[in-house]
């Protein structure tokens, strides 16, 4: 008998779908190895045992009746703790939200949930998203699944130290400034971050309303496609959702990059990128170049900027977003507090943790009248420039390459005093958040500790066809196999 | 001494539409108590706004 668990989910959808297994013993080979390997590498913050078997019993009774099933069907996944779901619990790993059942699914959940995929639970996360290691969950540890003394990255860390360690084939993360790409890159798996707007936020608990974007974590690009074609699309709950017409991610799967236009900008080769990341990002470029594609150089250059945009607008947003949180309607509510107002600062005093504390404050002060305009107006119009660099960039070329991270997974505890430090691991990803185009982060090697290293393409707005193209052709080409780790 | 006057209204409308402003709930006055409410109203984790057509 094969381990279904080390399969893509394609492969399991195909096997399910042709009826050569049932969707119960993949689920089960699934959630043998989450009570084998989880208690290592502690992703999961819920397990759902009983409810993911009824869900596979489910797919095998339609595949037994002839019925159609969906894009998904008995594939086992994990979803981060901010997608609300009516099964379970909704945490964002925060106290604040300990025990928080969410009335109903979120939209991506209940687009999984129709095409038959099979939740086996939910996965940890920095504290309502932020953080770059996942240390900010006030739930649990999680260790990268390559190193235990590692990090698996953030904020999507559980979601990617799943995916590695095969404990879902997909896991569904989201993310605001790098929360899906850099725990892919630090644990070697795929992270894919649409192009916002792409896929309805309604039912994620918001972070940066203006950023965050849910995405598949995947083994294999095409996983990452098929995700797609099941969580894309416009949602008349979700105002910011775009009205396109539905498409097939995988149409352009396995397609020649022959005479395409991949562009280097400049200023992210620079002195903060390790040598060893360097040099495997320099390979996987010559991969591409080998297939075809021209490399050209481009240029970004308010891109020394984007951090400091970043960390501006998100806390703002955050500030606005965070204000429900007061232990009135749901949630943590401080039980030891004389009169309402003292009840609203021991709630949020206790039930928010360092970082998110942190956050609420910055945010809260770049928005106060008298630093509006300094701090928030000023920074709203270096992201329009930011925005301006990519378009000026995209006529130059059709796919940006650059690295996702400056260096591999850190040790924990190792950068957890230090915020700025900790805040410049997202150097990288920030940017396409800020302007509003997908990215993908690919396995491109590992370095001389055996840790992975991930490399970033980035598209046009809403051209993920071209973009999952790309890294089709990358990972077909580059004898890249990271395999599973030894757990 | 010097004072510049800022004057605000707070306005307070029963709007004629048949569903609230933010949601799809009914505005109907007679009701039962909570049924007409939803995940968006009552601003729940995670619901958005989309404003009435």
């Amino acid at each position: 008998m094969s381990n279904w668990f080390e399969k893509s989910a394609f492969e399991i959808r195909e096997a399910v779908a042709g009826g050569t297994v049932t969707a119960r013993e993949v689920a089960t080979s699934f959630l043998d190895r989450i009570d084998a390997v989880d208690e290592k590498v502690g992703a999961y913050t819920q397990v759902w045992h009983d409810e993911a078997l009824a869900q596979a019993d489910a797919v095998d009774a339609k595949i037994a009746a002839g019925k159609l099933v969906g894009a998904l069907a008995g594939v086992p996944i994990s979803l981060k703790e901010l997608i609300c779901t009516q099964s379970g619990e909704t945490t964002c790993s925060s106290k604040i939200l300990a025990g928080f059942q969410s009335p109903y699914d979120a939209t991506v959940t209940q687009k999984l949930l129709a095409d038959d995929a099979v939740v086996l639970g939910k996965v940890n996360m920095d504290e309502f998203a932020m953080g770059s290691s996942t240390e900010n969950s006030a739930v649990q540890k999680t260790s990268n699944p390559w190193d235990l003394s590692r990090v698996p990255g953030g904020s999507s860390g559980g979601s990617a130290a799943s995916v590695a360690s095969a404990t879902s084939a997909i896991s569904f993360g989201s993310d605001t400034g790098g929360s899906i790409r850099q725990p892919a890159a630090f644990c070697g798996c795929v992270g894919l971050k649409p192009t916002y707007g792409r896929v309805s936020r309604y039912g994620l608990v918001a972070f940066a309303s203006s950023l965050d974007q849910i995405g598949p974590l995947t083994r294999d690009v095409r996983d990452a496609a098929l995700a797609m074609n099941v969580i894309s699309g416009k949602d008349p709950r979700d105002a910011t959702s775009a009205d396109l017409p539905a498409e097939d991610f995988t149409k352009k799967l396995g397609d020649s990059i022959a005479g395409l236009k991949i562009g280097l900008p400049k200023e992210y080769f620079v002195d903060a990128l390790g040598s060893e990341v360097r040099a495997l990002v320099e390979k996987a470029t010559k991969v591409l170049e080998d297939q075809g594609a021209e490399i050209v150089e481009v240029s970004l250059p308010h891109t020394e900027y984007a951090v400091s945009v970043y960390y501006i607008v998100a806390p703002a947003e955050a500030s606005a977003n965070l204000a429900r949180f007061d232990g009135v309607r749901y949630g943590f509510r401080h039980p030891d507090a004389k009169n309402v107002s003292e009840m609203y600062v021991k709630t949020k005093s206790e039930g928010f943790g360092e970082e998110v504390q942190r956050r609420i404050m910055l945010g809260t002060y770049v928005l106060s009248s008298g630093y509006y305009d300094a701090y928030y107006l000023k920074a709203q119009k270096v992201r329009t420039l930011i925005t301006q660099d990519f378009d000026e960039a995209f006529k130059a070329c059709d796919i940006i390459l650059t690295p996702t991270t400056p260096s591999t997974a850190f040790t924990m505890g190792e950068k957890s005093n230090d915020p700025l430090e900790m805040y410049l691991n997202d150097i990288f990803t920030i940017s396409a958040n800020l302007a509003g185009i997908p990215g993908i982060s690919l396995p491109c090697g590992t370095s001389a500790s055996g840790l992975p290293v991930g490399f970033q393409l980035l598209s046009k707005a809403f051209d993920e066809a071209t973009l999952l193209q790309t890294a089709h052709c990358y990972e077909q080409h580059a004898d890249v196999n990271l395999g599973i780790p030894n757990l | 001494m010097e004072y510049e006057a800022v004057i605000g209204m707070e306005v307070h409308v029963q709007l004629n539409c048949k569903s609230k402003v933010f949601c799809g709930c009914s505005t109907n006055f007679d009701a039962p108590a909570n049924t007409n409410v939803c995940p968006v109203c009552l601003g729940m984790p995670g619901a958005m706004p989309v404003l009435n057509r």
